[in-house]
């Protein structure tokens, strides 16, 4: 069956090698889709995945390819409907290139507009950032997915239809292509082929940032033409700010969370805490991503357990607003960015809490610390600081009891790219599970160098039609691969294995990719958080904390 | 003749004035959100290993030390040695290396040449030991950094448009225009070195023409291909201001505004009075969700209606 279904995959493979593209021209071809990914081009695993082959990602259905556009590479992330008419298609073109224009105007676009034109003034396109490209060297290199291509194709876009210049000035920057719907959309859907990790960024001799640039063409999407993903809009700021939070956890559900929480605690550590509710004028408000409640509760559990031990004054939120710290405005949209980190600050003003603690959330971090620290005035200016540093000073304060034996496994740390490489938080973690983790193993590279795990800018959440099977095949892969590599000498199974990954939406990348792999079977390897590491070290703990299934 | 020099004139003045606009151009925009990167090079104490002052506890209470030192190195290492590519793109860097070192050599060898010219016409009678000195130390430091930068300019601009060529990952991305700023810099290096004959062995045409400027002595030089070169470097400054090449100017900000800039906001601070006025800018997008006010302030802060009746 899976012979099969790859022979069918070469075949459509080798059919379009006769298309396979030789000019940036060609991404504005309309005859069907543009790039067949081939899982054999695929980069490469080491043992004991060297002759692994990944099953061809699933094909949309027909019913799904009539309605979605998927000329890009036969994946929809967005779900845009195909328009109806040739009319219709004309109008959102012109909305895209109204659009276009607004990111370029200083009122419209003050919050990015002087990196988006540093980003798309000066690219030299010397390919310097290509092989830091996870996605890029994972999917063997295909070249829609190299990190210069979409600015260029909108590079090319601006020098012919905003700025002056005329046919020679076009053939000479080779602007000489034509803007139609099929090149739209596929624009749109390839800014969900970047997750925005700005390893890129990072390399560029210059400081061209093409993750901003993935960025600012998913905004000019949302902001002008209602355009982005179900999971981040509809069902990500838009429902946080009705319900509370994005899962659709109301403020009474949220409690009952706690209680059940509480009573885990009780029945399985014989751990007695009242988690601090709405504690008026506490020295700290804790806010996790909600998707700990939900899928990750024993980070609830070890973070309460932790603070109550060391003392600390401190408290949750149930109100709306308070309870979730997503803020998935950060990965399309600046007005779902500021009005989501808005609500949290109010919650915290309200609380007249000290300062603002986020849990561990990567993205989290980056929206409510860095980047709304520049839309807060007045009153609104709370301190917000990382759980990393806290968790640090807590573990060396010498309030708790450690026995760094407990935890005799080998642990590699993986670098969440927005704490790490966008905000320079890399010690504290790392003095953490260096003391209490004896067998604690870095990846290659690590800290501020780290790969992404291939959930970043929203990926993790993206749950519909064959989007997951490209997440785990592809942007998933070079993390695999540092795992697997950090892990060589103990990869059997019966030796267990742990990745400390202190983020929500790194988990979620994490627990679907190492399902992909089947890599707990077959290497030992699980993941979790660091508090989860930090309790289960602590002497007074009766049982161990972590439990080796994969969740 | 005349036209030459006029030409040159206005080649330098235009030259001046793009490059001032350009810069003002990025100068000018308004200040944006955070979108630091890290390492950042002045973070004193942690620079080394990528770290922040977010790795400390109630970091807002505390001096953040910032080394102006470590980003000037920093900074010198990326722009004299182009130490990212070294590290990141190899292959690139053994052409792009000589071609920016050649280039900064030749600015090098240019500033030398007016500073002769300076010093010949400033020259005192009475100072004729010392101006003979100093005179000596230019002519000799002319020719070696003048010729270093004609030789490594040369060799990296080849190999730059030989790699472009070769390079299958250049192929798709290749407009006529990348060829163009590279060729244009090739044929300057090959116009001047046909300048040099024994009796031009250091770069006197050179002098000779920029003294003339300087004084407005408007005489002919009989060599056609000097001329030739010269009306090709008057071009080329022309040019070069309308081209990518301004990456070199670029740059200041993408690492000293965009990637470096980690300043946090404070009560009362001169940033939180930047952000007052941004969000008093109008906003214009047209998505629904968006259309809930005129200004930024009011847009982040005003719901839509499905959002708000729900609350």
């Amino acid at each position: 069956m899976l012979n099969r279904a790859i022979d069918t995959n070469l075949n459509e493979s080798t059919n379009t090698n006769k298309k396979k593209i030789s000019s940036i021209k060609d991404f504005t071809r309309q005859d069907g889709q543009l790039t067949f990914l081939n899982p054999e081009n695929y980069m490469k695993l080491p043992y004991p995945y060297d002759n692994w082959v990944d099953p061809p990602i699933k094909e949309l259905t027909a019913d799904q390819k009539e309605r979605l556009e998927h000329s890009l590479d036969g994946l929809s992330a967005i779900a845009i409907p195909v328009p109806a008419t040739d009319a219709e298609k004309e109008v959102k073109v012109a909305r895209f290139l109204s659009g276009l224009k607004k990111l370029f105007n200083k009122e419209d676009n003050w919050t990015f507009i002087q990196p988006l034109l540093l980003s798309m003034e000066n690219c030299m396109k010397c390919q310097t950032c290509s092989d830091e490209c996870p996605i890029y060297i994972s999917s063997g290199r295909e070249e829609i997915y190299r990190p210069i291509f979409r600015g260029e194709i909108l590079r090319r876009i601006i020098n012919k239809y905003l700025k002056p210049g005329g046919k020679l000035y076009n053939k000479f920057t080779g602007s000489d292509i034509e803007l139609n719907w099929d090149t739209v959309a596929r624009l749109a859907e390839l800014a969900y082929r970047c997750t925005m990790c700005r390893r890129c960024a990072q390399a560029c001799p210059i400081g061209v940032d093409n993750g901003l640039i993935t960025r600012e063409i998913r905004k000019l999407f949302s902001q002008e033409l209602e355009l982005a993903p179900e999971e981040l809009h509809n069902s990500g700021t838009v429902k946080q700010m009705k319900t509370g939070s994005s899962t659709g956890t109301n403020p009474t559900a949220m409690l009952d969370i706690i209680d059940f929480i509480e009573e885990d605690l009780r029945d399985l550590y014989n751990i007695n805490i009242k988690m601090p509710i709405d504690k008026k004028g506490a020295d700290i408000l804790l806010i996790h991503n909600f998707g700990e409640y939900l899928s990750w509760p024993e980070n609830i559990m070890a973070f309460a357990i932790i603070f109550e031990k060391a003392g600390i004054n401190w408290t949750l939120s149930s109100e709306m607003g308070g309870y979730d710290s997503v803020n998935y405005g950060l990965f399309y949209d600046d007005v779902q960015l500021a009005r989501v980190a808005l609500e949290h600050i109010g919650i915290a003003k309200k609380l007249g809490v000290r300062k603002i603690v986020m849990g561990e959330c990567g993205h989290a971090h980056k929206a409510l610390m860095p980047i709304a620290d520049r839309i807060l005035v007045g009153d609104n200016i709370i301190p917000r600081e990382s759980a990393f540093p806290v968790l640090e000073e807590i573990v060396f304060s010498g309030k708790i009891k450690f026995d760094p034996k407990k935890n005799n496994f080998p642990v590699t740390l993986h670098d969440p790219c927005n704490t790490a490489r966008s905000m320079g938080i890399v010690e504290p973690q790392r003095k953490i599970m260096r003391y209490l983790c004896p067998e604690f193993v870095e990846m290659e590279p690590h800290g501020v160098n780290n790969y992404c795990c291939g959930g970043g800018s929203g990926f993790a959440i993206f749950q519909g039609k064959n989007f997951p099977d490209w997440r785990n095949s592809i942007s998933f892969r070079m993390k695999f691969k540092q795992i697997l590599e950090a892990f060589q000498e103990n990869l059997d199974p019966s030796i267990h294995k742990y990745v400390c990954a202190p983020c929500s939406n790194c988990k979620g990348a994490f627990r679907d990719g190492l399902t992909y792999y089947n890599a707990f079977e077959k290497c030992g390897i699980i993941y979790g958080g660091l508090v989860e590491l930090i309790v289960n070290a602590m002497v007074d703990l009766e049982k161990p904390f972590i439990e080796w299934e994969l969740k | 003749m005349l036209v030459l020099y006029l030409l040159t004139y206005l080649s330098v003045f235009v030259f001046i004035i793009l490059i001032i606009s350009k810069i003002l151009h990025y100068a000018r925009t308004p200040m944006h959100l955070r979108w630091d990167l890290y390492p950042v090079a002045h973070e004193a104490d942690r620079n080394e290993y990528g770290g922040s002052y977010y790795e400390e506890t109630e970091w807002w209470t505390k001096k953040n030390k910032k080394s102006r030192i470590a980003e000037f190195i920093v900074m010198f290492e990326e722009i004299i040695f182009l130490k990212g590519v070294y590290h990141n793109n190899r292959k690139l860097w053994y052409y792009s290396f000589p071609f920016h070192l050649g280039l900064y050599l030749t600015t090098a060898a240019f500033t030398l040449m007016i500073l002769s010219v300076i010093l010949d016409l400033s020259a005192a009678s009475n100072m004729y030991w010392q101006q003979s000195i100093a005179e000596d130390i230019l002519f000799y430091l002319t020719n070696a950094v003048g010729y270093t930068a004609l030789i490594l300019t040369f060799f990296g601009t080849l190999g730059l448009i030989i790699q472009r060529v070769t390079d299958k990952k250049f192929r798709i991305y290749n407009t006529p225009m990348d060829f163009i700023n590279l060729f244009f810099i090739l044929i300057l290096t090959i116009s001047m070195v046909l300048t040099l004959s024994p009796s031009n062995t250091s770069f006197i045409l050179y002098k000779i023409y920029l003294k003339n400027l300087f004084t407005f002595n408007f005489t002919v030089i009989a060599r056609p291909i000097f001329l030739v070169h010269i009306t090709l470097v008057s071009i080329f400054l022309l040019y070069f201001p309308l081209t990518r090449m301004m990456h070199l100017f670029a740059k200041y900000f993408t690492y000293h505004e965009v990637r470096w800039e980690d300043s946090p906001n404070f009560k009362g601070s001169k940033l939180e009075n930047k952000i007052k006025q941004a969000l008093n800018y109008g906003v214009s997008w047209s998505a629904p969700h968006i259309k809930t006010g005129k200004t930024w302030g009011e847009v982040a802060t005003k719901l839509p209606p499905e959002v708000s009746n729900a609350k």
